[in-house]
């Protein structure tokens, strides 16, 4: 089945008919976190790189920020049974506006943050596509971890 | 005739703005008219009535309490927010289509304006600044040139794209060197036609270039400007052209932002959006 995540939301699944996919990540990052070996994996698409901004949302909403829905999404994971040592990471959007003028730099915050937090974890990024003015989408198949993405108009695979 | 030429003839062909809302438009911006009059004429259009109703009855507007005739609506929610919804309700049966010349689905262009109207809104809060009463109107009618260029046109992009990524030029001024003209420009022709007020007009015409705009309508202009790049940022509505646009300095000094009001309003954006859109499926507004 193909299941959606949304923007600020996360989905595990272990049901190798699954393909998880979230649409248009502009300067959001979608992070795919896939446990080959027990056939598990995550897909989560995070607006924001730090929950500081505001505390309140980040607790209804966790997986808004990657700093707190990152590490929720790895102890979800770990809880069902992967082992972090196996854990394929891709890491897909961080777009930023043509000239944002230096201000805002959602995207390149946010992924700074991932690979951070990635890299406290000792979870090791096999490849990501991030940066540029592209929107892009992202699958992840749990039968076998593959991650497609896809972006104005073009397939490939991650 | 050049491409510039036939869009312009083209936009002449584009289906009227509905006369009634139309009339009713007009009598708001009439000082003279009386607000319960204007009620009365929107009450002899079930349809329209029908639409401004669920829209209005969604919690952006409402919150918590429920409207349930238009003499009510105008009363609690007051006169502009009657000018807003009519103008949703009247754009939303066309943007809710896919989008095939910028790539968008079904939905998506209609999410990018309501987003921008109320991304634009959410600025003006959190920047305690002022916040015209046209910013959310003029959110809501910023791409209705897209509309124009996407669907009665049906543009092909690959040239527009390829001249914008060769020449790392924004997409709307990929869209005026190939096609001699921009959405923005056209959006604002499209509005002129409609015999739209300028207020609404100068500020669609100059989104892009924020600096250009009457002094008058640059806070407008301003707010709609960053506005519509947050959505994008967020994924709101980004078709083929992605990211591809610029954030204008000036505007971003002009108004005072800076990267924490930002993440405010993203964080508050989807929410917003969400209760704006609740009551509302495809083919709701008719």
């Amino acid at each position: 089945m193909l299941l959606t995540v949304g923007i600020s939301d996360m989905k595990i699944s272990s049901n190798p008919e699954d393909v998880l996919v979230t649409y248009s990540l502009g300067s959001c990052v979608g992070i795919a976190i896939y446990d080959p070996l027990q056939k598990i994996g995550g897909l989560i698409h995070c607006m924001l790189p730090l929950s500081k901004v505001d505390l309140e949302k980040a607790k209804d909403v966790p997986y808004m920020f990657v700093d707190t829905g990152l590490p929720l999404m790895l102890q979800t994971l770990f809880n069902m049974g992967a082992d972090r040592k196996r854990l394929v990471a891709k890491v897909a959007g961080g777009a930023v506006l043509l000239d944002d003028n230096g201000m805002f730099r959602i995207g390149e915050r946010n992924h700074i943050v991932v690979r951070k937090l990635l890299w406290k974890n000792n979870i090791l990024i096999s490849s990501e596509d991030v940066g540029g003015t592209l929107a892009r989408t992202m699958y992840l198949h749990i039968i076998d971890g593959k991650t497609i993405i896809k972006s104005a108009g073009k397939e490939y695979e991650l | 005739m050049n491409s510039r030429e036939k869009i312009i003839e083209k936009i002449k062909e584009i289906p009227a703005f509905p006369t009634n809302s139309a009339s009713i438009l007009n009598k708001i911006n009439n000082p003279e008219s009386h607000i319960l009059d204007i009620a009365k004429e929107i009450e002899t259009d079930p349809t329209l009535t029908a639409n401004v109703l669920k829209l209005a009855n969604s919690a952006y507007f409402a919150g918590h309490q429920t409207i349930s005739t238009i003499r009510e609506a105008v009363i609690l929610l007051g006169i502009n927010r009657i000018q807003q919804l009519i103008i949703a309700t009247a754009i939303f049966p066309t943007a809710v289509k896919p989008l095939q010349g910028y790539d968008l689905p079904a939905g998506e262009l209609i999410k990018h304006l309501i987003g921008t109207a109320i991304a634009s809104e959410l600025l003006g809060k959190e920047l305690k600044g002022d916040v015209p009463p046209h910013t959310f109107t003029v959110g809501l009618l910023h791409d209705i040139g897209k509309i124009v260029l996407g669907t009665f046109i049906e543009i092909d992009p690959e040239p527009i794209i390829k001249k914008a990524y060769d020449e790392r030029l924004s997409f709307e001024k990929a869209e005026k060197e190939i096609l001699g003209i921009d959405h923005s420009e056209v959006g604002a022709l499209l509005m002129q036609a409609w015999n739209f007020p300028n207020v609404l007009i100068q500020p669609v015409l100059y989104h892009h270039e924020p600096d250009k705009a009457p002094r008058e309508y640059q806070l407008v202009t301003d707010y709609v400007h960053i506005a519509s790049n947050l959505c994008l940022e967020c994924g709101i509505g980004s078709g083929i052209d992605g990211l591809n646009y610029s954030n204008n300095i000036n505007s971003i000094e002009r108004l005072n932002i800076d990267m924490r009001t930002v993440e405010s309003v993203i964080c508050k954006l989807i929410g917003e959006i969400n209760t704006f859109m609740e009551n509302l499926k495809t083919g709701d507004i008719t």
